[in-house]
């Protein structure tokens, strides 16, 4: 789906802010991919994300060790890691390269910070596919408010309410949590792995005037 | 569907701060809003102080609101958890949308909405009268008539359309290609049905790449109201088919 593809902020705000999706595809090479999501999970898991894990296998943010995650991938497994530098994204996809297990590999984040990595990851000079993101249409005024998509857009399965986004920000703003407590309490309603809780963190910290 | 055990509940509030949908109201214990529930599994995780929620095992038509609201249900039939597809995830494996194609992903309920599937019948006839292709292994292309975009009683389990109407979900998901020449019209199609929905819809639209970018870039220059977000999601060419 297109769960990682409609985050919303400023350019700046995006510059640290990549997920890497891997997946088997029906029909073609799902079947008896296990092994090699694994192996490509060991080489992610080796460069620290912020969040890493699937639906069905359960995340980091969700206080699962790697090394479980890992071990629970199935062939259907859509696994998906968080990172919040772009040159750990970069050496990351280097040694996914290296690897050479066969295994479709998506980076959302900046299009022009993804085609960079992709240069300097020996990749190629642009990616194979895009998927490009045009906005929202339709009742516009129903939508969460411009301030708290900018975290629950993180989620793309739309696991976080708009309303404790605004809850834990009037905590914030009393001191009765840091912006990084608050973003791990979000993190942890994301069941795939995409939240990115560094830039929950900063966007928290900005909105509650930290 | 997700109920509140009265006995239990202490009117903490709680699960009703984390309900995506705002379906939980709270006087002396917390109630649940039945019609606008998704049954998204979000309250059984919010980590309800006294455990007094429960979630029995769900039958049709209520449990697509599951199927199109909890990632962690999966259709056996996509092999794909949520209500997503692959999509452009392994398009350097599936060559599901090639050069001169366009694909499209229209997500109704994104952000944060929520959507009734009368509108989801709404946007998918519309689409239809404009002969878009419509993906096969897409949790809404199994609930429509490919012909004509309205719910059709062909379903996985046989459910009449009315019943299919009523459902809501967080969102669901209409995939569908057409030649790339379409696009611009396409985007105006989906302007107008925009007016006659009760939701919001996410746009996204698959492109291959030519060397300095993405093959459909040109055709979306000058469209009034539409603009490409700097950031995107981008397939690595990693994959092939069939190895080990």
């Amino acid at each position: 789906m297109t769960h990682t593809l409609y985050r919303e902020g400023t350019v700046e705000s995006l510059k640290n802010d990549f997920v890497l999706v891997i997946t088997g595809a029906k029909g073609f090479n799902k079947k008896g991919c296990a092994p090699r999501l694994r192996q490509m999970l060991r080489i992610v898991s080796s460069f620290n994300p912020i969040n890493m894990g699937s639906m069905e296998v359960g995340n980091l943010g969700r206080g699962m060790p790697p090394k479980e995650i890992i071990n629970n991938v199935t062939d259907a497994a859509i696994m998906q890691a968080a990172f919040d530098d772009k040159e750990t994204v970069i050496e990351v996809l280097k040694a996914l390269k290296e690897a050479d297990l066969g295994i479709s590999v998506t980076i959302s984040g900046l299009t022009e910070e993804v085609k960079d990595i992709m240069r300097r990851a020996g990749v190629g000079d642009h990616p194979h596919t895009s998927n490009l993101a045009l906005g929202f249409m339709g009742r516009r005024e129903k939508a969460p408010s411009d301030e708290a998509r900018l975290i629950t857009t993180m989620c793309g399965h739309a696991m976080i309410s708009e309303r404790i986004v605004n809850h834990l920000l009037e905590m914030i703003k009393d001191d009765r949590i840091t912006p990084m407590d608050a973003a791990i309490r979000l993190s942890r309603q994301c069941t795939c792995g995409a939240f990115n809780t560094v830039r929950a963190a900063q966007i928290l910290e900005e909105l509650g005037g930290k | 569907m997700v109920y509140v055990v009265k006995d239990l509940c202490v009117g903490c509030g709680k699960c009703a701060l984390y309900c995506p949908v705002q379906a939980i109201t709270v006087e002396e214990t917390a109630s649940i809003d039945q019609e606008r529930c998704v049954e998204c599994g979000t309250c059984m995780r919010a980590e309800c102080p006294v455990d007094a929620l429960r979630q029995p095992d769900l039958k049709p038509p209520r449990l697509l609101r599951k199927l199109f609201s909890d990632p962690l249900a999966t259709f056996k039939e996509t092999e794909v958890p949520g209500r997503g597809t692959e999509e452009m995830k392994t398009n350097d494996v599936t060559n599901n949308v090639g050069f001169g194609e366009a694909g499209w992903g229209i997500e109704l309920g994104r952000p944060g909405v929520s959507t009734g599937f009368n509108d989801v019948e709404k946007v998918a006839m519309t689409l239809a009268e404009q002969g878009v292709e419509f993906l096969d292994l897409n949790p809404v292309s199994m609930l429509i008539d490919h012909g004509t975009g309205m719910f059709t009683q062909d379903n996985p389990w046989g459910l009449p359309p009315e019943s299919i109407r009523r459902v809501r979900s967080l969102s669901a998901i209409i995939e569908f290609k057409t030649p790339k020449e379409k696009v611009p019209e396409i985007l105006q199609t989906l302007r107008e049905v925009s007016d006659e929905v009760d939701t919001v819809f996410s746009v996204g639209l698959i492109s291959r790449w030519r060397v300095e970018e993405p093959e459909l870039a040109p055709l979306l220059e000058g469209i009034p109201g539409i603009e490409v977000r700097p950031n995107g999601k981008h397939n690595m060419g990693l994959g092939r088919a069939g190895c080990h």
